[in-house]
């Protein structure tokens, strides 16, 4: 018998062929522990684990909403030297280059599926990873499949002291589109508009309201800062910002188009981005020292006739006055520590408040409108 | 259309007639020496019955050559002895009581006369050779009128003894006997005039119909396959021993209206008309009658069976309706393979090996014997495939894991099974049995589940008692695996799970004849089932209580025989369920038969679809989906019509049609995803979101099945069998608004094989199927945990094999088997088929192996 087909027959050294039909995408899965480093004794809450496009981070570097999401159980930490540590784990993370956040959910009211519930809390822990030691901002992390990375540490912080900005539009908010700059320096009262803090009392999520004296209030938080470090709050330090905002103040307070006037949308991978100022702030009836902060439980805004564009090709333009689309504009304020409140919400969506078995809250539909 | 034999006008018509009848006919079973050698049987018969006694023994022995069986021996010492060749005929008859056959006592009476007639024939020959002298004196005690030598004195003592010590036997049997006369008085003294006399040989006259084919599944017990009630088909042994096939599924590729679909090379998934399936669950499995159905999963995992292929008589095939029989789960039909009677007759250990590419490895040793009345048998073996394809190369893949160590090998099973019987007087017996398999298997599970890895062990005990018509049958399978996902993302969720099954099966029935002439057959049963599961991907462990109880009746009224069957089971969940089937045989002249039957059946829900509660990751890692079972599920029913035409009149040739009607309501599937709020609450226990649920659910549509088998063996040239079948399914799905075609199932399927036993020390055979193209709705998550259904097309394909045998020795000691299984695959412009739209593409294996029978 052939010496070949004796092999054959054998089946020796069989290795079944890889079907490229069968064969899974190459991806990369990520892992490595969430830690807290302080209350050693505490006992922590669930964990999340966030995966943003570094080129779209969450804020308040940006509007980035996460594409993955990696959980625990509050029963998966493990003490170890002063450290609490759980395992999380990222899988099918495509090629590119990535920031993982991670989130200690102690009060239970984290939840990323509804936008309202989407966001750190008062007493939650919020962390990123880090390359090293030496660096203590989040850094992105590039990755190339097939791979498996391991080891990532996700370090949270401190329990957050600040509640979100939860709110409601309060006066104003609907604007005729200036022509020009000076139509709208004219009649700058007109583009005026407050919004009031609020507390909210839901199923899946409870904020106490805007008492200032509460520890967890919901009044807004004005934190006067010095960025640039040149011993005063600067209302135009930032270039890019000087004609629209103010860099050296918190919350920043964005309006984001969700729908044109005739009720159609942007274009995929489009966006028009405005952002409201703080009147007092911008006249410094709050004061100019760095390191104030001002609570108030309502706050004025002036709405300042320019908004960003950015184009699906990934470019961005500025436009201001008559440029600016008519339609309907989202409200989203940011405090510096990435805590945020957008209106609309799904509070005020009907569907889902059925489906919670509540009430739906029509106050948190609002937004800003611009019309001719 | 009724097929009818057409008068053979010219040799051209009659080829003419034998094609268009091998059309319109489908045959039970694969042609197989015991069709050649029932001819030659039948023939000899006749020339005994004649008083060509010669002839027929020459036509006895060339059946016994073609296919040993020792009543062959009995019937030529049969013939011999009517004869006058006495010595023959106990030659032949020590040889057929070496079977160690029940009659013993009867034979041993008759070759016990036999010896004295040849004593009586040989002292004849020998006075009128050597005549005494008539002056010598009378010795005293001697029979008047002759002169016995000491010899012949010694001689009748010892037959005297013979008979006395069979007296003592047959008293101890408590056999009906007419007492043994006193041999001595009844030995005639050798005289000149003495000629040879006729023997009574008894009132068993000749064996006939021995190499007609019995099968016992359709009605619980033997009956010649144009009496039974449903459309059955039988796979022998020696078309097991012919066939290149290296497992049970694969054997039943032959059998028109069988769907076997191989997704990898140690999963095999089998159904009867239709309805396919990964995990396939409307087809009842028995070994020996006893379920090996996974109640918990609804499904046979053919690679767990403790059982090798050389263990197996026959696999008997019932299409149709199956309940009024054997209860849930026979939906479709019934596979129930027989195995070897221990020290059955001609039975022979067996020693074999096999090797062959793809990693393919087989082997086995069946031992079998009879001291006495205690009969036993045991048997090993292990089976090795290797993986068709496998989906990456781990060393590339570093993102991925696998629980298999070796990711070579899709199927690697070890098993051994005993049986001890014991025969006890009053036609009694009692037998023990049990048998173990463990080893590992690679499946592809339900929904959107995938490439899954089993790590099993698989065991059975089991015991039987008869005594007269009553039998008493008690089980217990257990199944325990170590189940995961074959690959998982390094991190991830790999699905890992631990099931242990056990099941409890307590079985008395009975078989009785009734009426003038036994015109009735009443047959009945009642049964207990209990069953356990611990598994982890349920909401808990549970047990569940089963009973059932079983009555039928065969009535013979006049040229139609009735069999009026009514079974009723009942289910913890799902109440009591009565299952009733009429099915009418009439003959319509002799070999010829015409069956109607129509029954229901029904497949109640597993523990799987009752108590699942399995969370499924979907493309984030954080959210899943529930999959969970339901309580409240209907079983699945069907409602069965059929009608036969079965041709056996011919030794050359036979055939068999069959039409039938499906309504099928109730089937049970995997419902679409109900996102709701609440599932989207994060779940601290399993620290994951629900994005929603789906569960089982009683499918809304109406299903109707139309279809029917045809083909025909031929067997008509020594050495030579020929086989063809077609199958016809079409299935449509009725709903308020539309009648859709369920394309998953093939339309038409063709199977033909032919097998060639030569003169020479050489066999051969060759195996063809053909299946139509098929699309698959395939399951999958989309990115918002939606599951999304797209149809996936298969394309026809065709599976060709053969099989050389090379008889190294001769009666079959030493055979070398040389198998090319799939070979098409090797042809680079046709490349290997899948049978699924998931499945692994089919490999080609190419392999070799010994065979000792000793």
């Amino acid at each position: 018998m052939n010496p070949a087909l004796i092999f054959v027959l054998a089946g020796c050294g069989y290795l079944p062929p890889v079907d490229t039909a069968l064969s899974p995408a190459d991806s990369v899965s990520l892992s490595g522990q969430l830690l807290v480093v302080q209350d050693p004794s505490t006992t922590l809450g669930p964990g999340h684990v966030l995966l943003y496009a570094a080129a779209d981070p969450a804020p308040p570097a940006g509007f980035g909403r996460p594409v993955d999401l990696a959980t625990f159980s509050s029963s998966a930490w493990s003490e170890s030297e002063g450290v609490q540590s759980a395992p999380w784990q990222l899988t099918g993370v495509p090629d590119g280059s990535w920031l993982v956040t991670g989130l200690v959910d102690d009060d239970g009211d984290f939840n990323p599926f509804y936008d309202f519930s989407a966001g750190a809390t008062c007493g939650d822990r919020t962390g990123a990873f880090v390359y090293s030691a030496e660096s203590s901002s989040p850094q992105p992390l590039t990755v190339e499949g097939p791979d498996h990375v391991q080891g990532l540490s996700v370090l949270a912080g401190a329990p957050l002291d600040t509640e979100r900005p939860a709110f409601q539009l309060g006066t104003g908010g609907t604007f005729a589109r200036p022509a020009s700059m000076d139509e709208y320096l004219v009649g700058m009262a007109d583009y005026l508009f407050t919004l009031d803090a609020v507390g909210i009392d839901h199923p899946l999520l409870s904020l106490a309201g805007p008492d200032e004296a509460e520890h967890c209030s919901t009044a807004f938080r004005v934190d006067l800062q010095d960025v640039d470090g040149d011993g005063q709050v600067d209302p135009h330090s930032d270039p890019t910002y000087a004609e629209y905002g103010l860099h050296d103040l918190w919350p920043k307070v964005y309006l984001v188009l969700a729908a044109y006037a005739d009720g159609s949308l942007p274009e995929d991978g489009e966006a028009w981005v405005s952002e409201a100022v703080v009147y007092d702030a911008l006249f410094l009836k709050y004061g100019s020292q760095a390191g104030e902060v001002v609570v108030t439980p309502s706050l004025p805004l002036l709405f300042l006739p320019g908004a960003a564009h950015l184009l699906p090709d990934g470019t961005m333009e500025t436009v201001v006055t008559a440029e600016l689309p008519l339609g309907y504009w989202a409200i989203l304020v940011t405090y510096a520590n990435g805590q945020t409140w957008l209106t609309p919400n799904d509070l005020a969506d009907e569907d889902i408040a059925a489906a919670l078995g509540t009430e739906a809250l029509p106050e948190q539909g609002a937004m800003v409108v611009l019309t001719e | 259309m009724s097929p009818r034999r057409l008068p053979a006008r010219s040799p051209n018509n009659a080829l003419l007639s034998l094609a268009v009848l091998g059309l319109l006919l489908a045959s039970p079973a694969w042609a197989d020496p015991r069709d050649e050698a029932r001819r030659h049987f039948n023939t000899g018969l006749e020339l005994v019955r004649q008083g060509a006694y010669e002839q027929g023994v020459q036509e006895f022995l060339a059946a016994y050559d073609l296919s040993p069986h020792p009543a062959v021996l009995y019937n030529v010492a049969r013939a011999y002895g009517d004869a006058g060749h006495y010595p023959q005929a106990i030659d032949y008859f020590e040889r057929y009581l070496d079977s160690d056959p029940e009659d013993r006592i009867q034979v041993e009476g008759i070759m016990l006369a036999l010896r004295q007639q040849l004593e009586a024939q040989r002292a004849v020959a020998e006075a009128i050779e050597n005549p005494e002298p008539a002056s010598e004196p009378q010795q005293e005690g001697c029979p008047e009128g002759g002169a016995a030598t000491s010899a012949e004195i010694e001689q009748l003592q010892r037959v005297a003894q013979d008979l006395g010590a069979l007296a003592e036997r047959l008293q101890a049997r408590g056999v009906a006997q007419t007492p043994a006369p006193d041999p001595v008085a009844e030995v005639e003294p050798p005289a000149a005039q003495v000629a040879p006399q006729a023997i009574d040989m008894g009132e068993q006259g000749l064996v006939e119909d021995l190499y007609d084919r019995v099968v016992v599944t359709a009605a619980r017990y033997g009956q010649a396959p144009l009496e039974a009630p449903s459309a059955i088909t039988v796979i022998t042994a020696e078309q097991i021993r012919m066939t290149p096939a290296a497992s049970v599924a694969d054997l039943l590729r032959s059998v028109p209206g069988l769907d076997v679909m191989q997704l990898a090379a140690g999963q095999s998934e089998v159904a009867i008309r239709g309805f396919n399936r990964r995990l396939s669950n409307k087809v009842l499995v028995l070994i020996d009658g006893r379920s090996v159905y996974l109640d918990f999963l609804g499904s046979t995992l053919w690679g767990s069976l403790p059982i090798t292929l050389d263990e197996i008589e026959r696999i008997e095939i019932i299409r149709g309706a199956g309940s009024a029989m054997y209860g849930a789960n026979a939906f479709s039909g019934v596979v129930n393979i027989i195995t070897h009677a221990p020290g059955g007759p001609g039975s022979r250990n067996q020693l074999s090996a096999a090797m062959g590419s793809t990693a393919f490895g087989q082997g086995s040793l069946l031992l079998s014997g009879r001291e006495g009345d205690v009969a036993w048998r045991a048997s090993m073996g292990l089976d090795r495939h290797g993986r068709w394809a496998q989906e990456m190369d781990l060393d590339e893949r570093p993102d991925y894991s696998s629980p298999v160590e070796d990711q070579t090998l899709a199927l690697d099973t070890s098993t051994v099974n005993a049986q001890v019987d014991w025969r006890l007087p009053r036609r009694a017996f009692v037998s023990l049995s049990g048998g173990l398999n463990t080893g590992l298997e690679e499946f592809y599970a339900i929904g959107t589940l995938g490439d899954f890895v089993s790590q099993h062990r698989s065991a059975y005990l089991r015991t039987d008692a008869g005594m007269g018509p009553l039998h008493l049958r008690a089980f217990w399978n257990h199944f325990d695996t170590d189940t995961g996902a074959w690959y998982y993302l390094l991190g991830g969720y790999d699905l890992a799970t631990d099931v242990v099954s056990d099941v409890y099966d307590l079985d008395l029935a009975g078989d009785w004849t009734l009426g003038p002439q036994e015109r009735h057959r009443i047959t009945s049963s009642l049964g207990y089932r209990y069953k356990e599961i611990s598994w982890d991907y349920l909401d808990g462990d549970h047990q569940e209580h089963h009973f059932n109880a079983f009555v039928q009746d065969e009535s013979h009224l006049g040229p139609v025989v009735g069999t009026l069957s009514m079974r009723v089971d009942e289910h913890p969940l799902v109440g009591f369920t009565p299952s009733p089937r009429l099915a009418l045989v009439t003959h319509l002249g002799e070999g010829r038969a015409l069956r109607l039957n129509g029954g229901t059946a029904f497949r109640t829900p597993t523990f799987m679809e009752s108590y699942l509660s399995l969370d499924q990751r979907i493309d984030t890692d954080a959210v899943v989906v529930r999959t969970v079972g339901d309580t409240q599920l209907e079983p699945e029913r069907i409602l069965a019509f059929e009608a036969g035409y079965l041709e056996h009149s011919s030794d050359w040739w036979r055939g068999e049609a069959s039409g039938y009607y499906y309504r099928i309501t109730d089937l049970i599937d995997l419902g679409s995803i109900e996102t709701s709020a609440d599932h989207l609450e994060f779940d601290d226990e399993a620290g994951v979101y629900r994005a929603g649920e789906t569960s089982f659910i009683n499918e809304e549509p109406v299903y109707h099945a139309y279809g029917g088998e045809l083909a025909v063996d031929f067997f008509g040239l020594p050495g030579l069998d020929v086989e063809a079948s077609y199958a016809l399914e079409l299935i449509q799905a009725a709903s308020d608004s539309a009648l859709d075609r369920v394309e998953s199932t093939p339309v038409h399927k063709l199977n033909a094989g032919v097998i060639y036993r030569s003169p020479w020390r050489v066999d051969g055979s060759m195996r063809a199927t053909w299946i139509d193209k098929q699309v698959w709705p395939i399951r999958e998550f989309d990115a918002d945990g939606q599951v999304q259904v797209t149809d996936s097309p298969l394309p026809g394909w065709v599976l060709l094999s053969n099989r050389v045998v090379l008889h190294l020795a001769p009666e079959q000691r030493l055979d070398l088997v040389l198998d090319a299984w799939n070979w098409l695959a090797l042809i680079e412009s046709i490349g290997p088929h899948a049978e699924h739209p998931l499945g692994q593409p089919v490999a080609a294996r190419l392999s070799g192996g010994l065979t000792a029978r000793f």
